[in-house]
């Protein structure tokens, strides 16, 4: 009796915070909070940085007969 | 750091950018029409709760165990209009939500990242997601399409879907793993010895053809990710390639897909990750002109390895298998790895064994009406993996699938109970609405049984001796993809009617690929035919992965026409008729 009490004591606390964390995930699931986050905040500023990226202009490669690569 | 709001606007998160749009917001409010509008929803609500008196307890306490029935549950209320956002995701009754939310959303959230170790590590996952846009705009937004395609979703149908969907993203994950470890452009322009080991391929490419180094070379496909995925998941990413492609001064008329292939080089957004590449002419010139351009951009050994369009001719055969083993001994020569039978047989014959269980789903889908697969997750999974070729995330959703068709099959339970038509959808399909069939069972009952791209590839592959087997990867390759039914001859593209029998079909939905010239060509033939054989065919316009041209709200009016002035049919949702959609993803 002592250790099965011992154990919820132990583990009262990480129950109660997995259940805490699995309400909080269940809110942000039903209430979509994962797709308007990314909506309003995540794509437009991973879009901004891609568009921002400097590259390279392809078209400037030379076309010619290619060699295999050094294995 | 910058904000975007529900309406579409970008705001800079600036302290005087913030004060000057709140000012602005404050200067043009109509504070009468706000205030009117208040007390009206004052008195809804005081309406509401003089209402509670009658509330049907019964029914109320049955709406939330089992969910709503299908006429009442109103899905297109639940969006926020032009995101495609959900103000609240659906109620689907206590078990179903609770699968949902833990063996979907919680599960396949959890998995995007264990995959990720699983297949590659944290920080070249970090790299490559700021590196390229088909990554980071796209990955992310991973569950939004489950959403998409598994809205109304009940039962055995919600669960074998989403297997496929996860089948997907995890292939997916592997697949982009695979790239960013080995690519220079992550490693600071250096080969390392996972790029020696890593064959490119073109996306319709079959994975079959590398099965002789599986277990020695990994190959890749480049565009399936940076291109084909990206589409049906986030389809913004893609306009930005096709506009690159024709900013060069290349032609706006090809096929878009074959725009947005070159247009990822024009931008230098594609992953360096192999020294040899392999490309093919499927679907059509378009793709020949993507070769080309693949071949300027990449600099490197590339094999071209056309597929015959005019496949029945016996001499083309012969002429197939020679490219075929063309292919493999360019292969040899330039990885120094020599062409192994034996993993050829222990591949192609674990392969057989996903062409064996689909046509056990066809045999279900076909004759009975517990076939628990929703349209777009059938035609996405089977496209994706039969074009991948044989890997053991396949089976694994297999097992998980024949088990749930099964227990349907036994218990007798339907998955489209409200289906009004059991519809075939042909040619290829608009890649920015894959998931339509799923919004045209909830809104009219049409649930589309099987479509064009599921039937492709419907060829075992033989092991006995090596003639055999290069003989049935020969008819492999031309059985791809837009090929066969597309622009395989038009004794192929009509082969609708006999899958129209054998599916037990009532009605079409006919793909029309406006940039497709192949199937523009045979357009009136079809219209002649379905007129002769009093068929119900709806023709859906579209310009393949770019939504600008028709949009998915266009696409909807275009079928909500024909089931009211054709069919004279009633929406079982009317809130699902029209919605705008237009900035979703």
């Amino acid at each position: 009796m002592k250790v099965i009490k011992f154990l919820f004591k132990l583990l009262w606390p990480v129950l109660k915070i997995a259940g805490i964390a699995y309400l909080i995930l269940f809110i942000v699931f039903y209430f979509d909070l994962d797709g308007k986050l990314l909506y309003t905040v995540v794509e437009p500023n991973l879009a901004r940085r891609y568009d921002k990226m400097p590259r390279p202009d392809n078209t400037q490669t030379p076309y010619g007969k290619t060699e295999p690569f050094e294995k | 750091m910058i904000f975007k709001t529900f309406e579409a606007k970008e705001i800079e998160l600036k302290p005087k950018e913030l004060l000057k749009a709140l000012g602005q917001k404050l200067k043009n409010t109509d504070y009468k029409a706000k205030a009117a509008g208040i007390r009206e929803k004052a008195l809804a609500a005081a309406e509401k709760i003089r209402g509670l008196k009658d509330l049907d307890t019964k029914k109320l306490a049955s709406d939330f165990w089992n969910g709503k029935p299908h006429e009442e549950r109103r899905l297109g209320d639940l969006y926020i209009p032009g995101t495609g956002l959900y103000k609240h995701r659906e109620w689907r009754g206590v078990k179903d939500t609770l699968y949902y939310f833990n063996m979907i959303w919680l599960y396949n959230y959890v998995h995007m990242v264990t995959d990720i170790m699983k297949y590659g590590n944290l920080p070249d996952f970090i790299k490559g997601t700021l590196r390229y846009r088909w990554m980071g705009q796209t990955y992310l937004t991973v569950m939004h399409w489950f959403d998409r395609g598994m809205e109304g979703m009940r039962g055995p149908a919600l669960r074998a879907s989403a297997w496929h969907y996860r089948g997907m993203t995890s292939e997916t994950i592997r697949q982009f793993q695979a790239m960013f470890a080995s690519d220079k452009k992550l490693h600071g322009g250096e080969a390392n010895e996972l790029w020696k080991k890593h064959i490119a391929h073109n996306e319709t490419v079959s994975g079959c053809i590398f099965y002789p180094w599986r277990d020695v070379l990994d190959d890749v496909p480049l565009e399936m990710i940076p291109y084909f995925v990206t589409c049906h998941v986030n389809n913004h990413t893609v306009l930005n390639y096709i506009d690159a492609a024709q900013s060069i001064g290349l032609p706006a008329d090809p096929c878009p897909m074959c725009q947005a292939e070159y247009g990822i080089f024009v931008l230098d957004d594609y992953p360096d990750y192999a020294p040899i590449m392999i490309t093919s002419n499927e679907a059509c010139d378009g793709s020949v002109a993507t070769s080309v351009l693949q071949d300027w951009f990449l600099n490197r050994p590339l094999f071209a390895m056309p597929q015959p369009m005019r496949y029945d001719d016996p001499l083309v055969q012969k002429h197939c298998q020679k490219e075929i083993e063309a292919c493999w001994k360019f292969v040899e020569e330039q990885m120094g790895v020599p062409f192994s039978w034996d993993q050829y047989v222990k591949y192609a014959e674990s392969f057989n064994k996903l062409t064996i269980f689909e046509h056990e789903k066809w045999d279900v889908a076909a004759n009975t009406p517990y076939y628990p697969v929703n349209g777009v997750a059938q035609a996405l999974y089977r496209i994706y993996y039969s074009q991948d070729g044989d890997r053991p995330i396949w089976h694994e959703v297999d097992a998980h699938v024949k088990k749930i068709m099964e227990t349907a099959i036994e218990k007798k339970i339907n998955s489209f109970p409200k289906t009004r038509h059991r519809v075939i959808a042909w040619s290829c399909a608009p890649l920015y609405y894959s998931n339509w069939c799923t919004w045209a069972y909830n809104c009219w009952g049409l649930n589309c049984v099987i479509n064009m791209d599921s039937l492709m590839f419907d060829q075992m592959l033989r092991t006995d001796t090596y003639e055999h087997a290069l003989e049935d990867l020969a008819w492999f390759n031309e059985k791809a993809p837009m090929r066969a039914m597309a622009v395989g001859g038009h004794e192929h593209i009509f082969q609708l009617w006999q899958y129209m029998e054998r599916f037990h079909c009532d009605m079409v939905v006919m793909y029309d690929q406006l940039q497709c010239k192949g199937m523009q060509g045979i357009h009136g033939m079809f219209e002649d035919e379905f007129r002769k054989r009093n068929i119900h065919a709806i023709w859906v316009p579209h310009a393949l992965p770019d939504k600008r041209t028709v949009s998915r709200r266009e696409i909807r009016q275009i079928i909500n026409d024909y089931m009211t002035t054709v069919m004279h049919e009633e929406p079982l949702d009317p809130t699902l008729v029209d919605f705008e959609d237009g900035d979703s993803w």
